[in-house]
């Protein structure tokens, strides 16, 4: 089996008529009967004619080119083309494009051009699952950095509310210092007595009370006397001893049973002696007798009676 | 501006002649259809242009249809073929033993061929010739117009490398770019003769 090299070679030598007769029948036998054969004559006919039109065979190969294709028509047409065409192709290698040669191809292009289709097919595959994976990376980080920014607004917003939770301790100490040393001036005091008790500063407006629980409705209770201008009344009810509820309702009612006031719902801390209600205008309790109901809240969310309170309101 | 030109060798005239029922027996036995037949007869004829040619023959043509013809006669009598291939290239043979018999065909000797040579740069079509080539290159599609310029462009010594630039470039070995190239010139050529044809 000859090499490309070779058997263009044996080609040529059998055009220039360069061969033995049994080899010039072996070639002939090819190339009647092989149409690839044929076009690789026809090739290298081709190449020939070429070399003899820019001038580039040898003195013998021109001399025999010259014996065996000049003597026809077709062989000397075929050399008038092939000078045509050096010339198109001359003039057009003026255009700055085409003078130099093409650039060299990228080491890629030349490495895509080396390989099998199955390589390429495999490298291909391969190509798709590394875009894939990388978009896959790209799309996870972006997901964690939108993730992280979140963290750190949040981690921000923190400090900030930490800070400000800060800044009110500080401020709170300062008023308790401030109201420690005001007390500290004034001497102790004495502690509130059952029944009227002075009102409680900073306000003068509101009068402050502590009552107990009994008293029966009717038979008048303790009596509150409001001064004149006290626009609402405290009340602090003492325990008989200490109720387990955190949450309470309260409703205070005339002698006649008429509900004039109620607070649905008020806290204070579990296992206390005492608990305080929010303040009670003064207009809602007139002067006259009072029933107040205390009920404290249990683990099923229904109320339950703690106590009864009974007080009159006088002036004072 | 001499021309070489010989009259067809009388010796390979025959008296037979050709005709359509013996044309269509031939055709028939290239194949049944008859488009494809007449593309495989040309194909045929277009290989004993080139035996008779490359054989030194002065009209490859003539000699090639008169192998041809003897072929039709002889299936048109009744000759049992079988191979028609082999049968056609040993009439070629047979034709072409007589034309080198043939005291009437003319050989070059090696003053003529000289002689020839020096006036081988005198194409007498020469400008009609260019304008047919301008005109077939601009009817290519742009691929094949790139390719046959870049294929012959530049000189000898970097006109390899340039090829094997070319065929990277396309994808393709650099024998799948020299089979390319001489198809876009085999049409270029027949785009040319016929060009030639219509202007003269």
């Amino acid at each position: 089996m000859l090499g490309k090299v070779e058997a263009d070679a044996r080609l040529t030598r059998y055009l220039l008529g360069a061969v033995s007769e049994t080899e010039r029948e072996n070639i002939e036998a090819e190339y009647l009967t092989d149409e690839d054969v044929f076009e690789q004559m026809l090739i290298a006919e081709d190449e020939l004619v070429d070399a003899y039109a820019r001038g580039e065979l040898a003195d013998q190969e021109r001399k025999q080119f010259e014996k065996n294709f000049l003597n026809s028509a077709r062989g000397r047409d075929r050399v008038h083309f092939s000078q045509a065409l050096a010339g198109v192709v001359s003039d057009a290698r003026s255009v700055p494009r085409r003078v130099s040669p093409s650039p060299s191809p990228s080491f890629f292009t030349a490495l895509w051009a080396s390989l099998t289709p199955k390589v390429r097919v495999a490298g291909v595959a391969f190509a798709v699952l590394l875009i894939t994976a990388f978009s896959w990376l790209l799309v996870e980080r972006m997901r964690m950095r939108t993730e992280l920014q979140e963290l750190r607004a949040e981690q921000v917003r923190l400090t900030e509310q930490s800070k400000e939770l800060q800044r009110i301790a500080d401020a709170e100490r300062a008023r308790s210092a401030e109201l420690a040393a005001q007390l500290q001036e004034r001497g102790p005091e004495p502690l509130p007595t059952e029944g009227a008790i002075p009102p409680k500063r900073p306000s003068e407006d509101i009068i402050a009370f502590n009552i107990s629980p009994g008293s029966v409705r009717g038979s008048g209770g303790t009596n509150l006397a409001v001064p004149s201008n006290a626009k609402s009344i405290r009340l602090t009810l003492s325990f008989e001893r200490p109720s387990s509820h955190k949450e309470y309702r309260a409703a205070i009612e005339t002698a006649d049973g008429n509900t004039v006031w109620r607070k649905d719902s008020f806290t204070s801390r579990p296992n206390a002696d005492r608990v305080s209600l929010p303040s009670i205008p003064v207009t809602a309790l007139p002067p006259g007798d009072y029933v107040l109901l205390l009920s404290g809240k249990q683990e099923d969310g229904s109320f339950e009676p703690v106590a009864n309170y009974s007080f009159r309101i006088s002036p004072k | 501006m001499e021309h070489f030109e010989v009259d067809p060798p009388t010796s390979l005239k025959k008296e037979w002649a050709l005709t359509k029922e013996a044309f269509d027996r031939l055709l028939g036995m290239l194949d049944m259809d008859r488009e494809r037949a007449g593309q495989k007869y040309e194909f045929v004829r277009l290989r004993l242009v080139k035996f008779f040619q490359w054989s030194g023959a002065i009209e490859p043509d003539v000699e090639a249809d008169e192998t041809l013809n003897r072929v039709a006669r002889k299936i048109d009598e009744g000759a049992n073929v079988y191979n028609l291939n082999a049968y056609i290239q040993g009439v070629a043979r047979l034709v072409k033993a007589e034309s080198l018999r043939n005291p009437l065909r003319k050989h070059l000797d090696i003053e003529e061929a000289y002689d020839l040579a020096a006036t081988i740069d005198e194409d007498p079509d020469k400008t009609e010739r260019r304008v047919c080539l301008d005109r077939c290159l601009g009817n290519l599609p742009d691929e094949s117009r790139e390719i046959i310029i870049t294929y012959y462009e530049n000189e000898k010594g970097i006109r390899i490398k340039c090829r094997k630039q070319l065929a990277t470039r396309l994808g393709i070995t650099p024998n799948a770019l020299r089979i390319n190239a001489h198809r876009i010139r085999m049409s270029l050529e027949t785009c040319v003769r016929e060009c030639l044809a219509h202007c003269s």
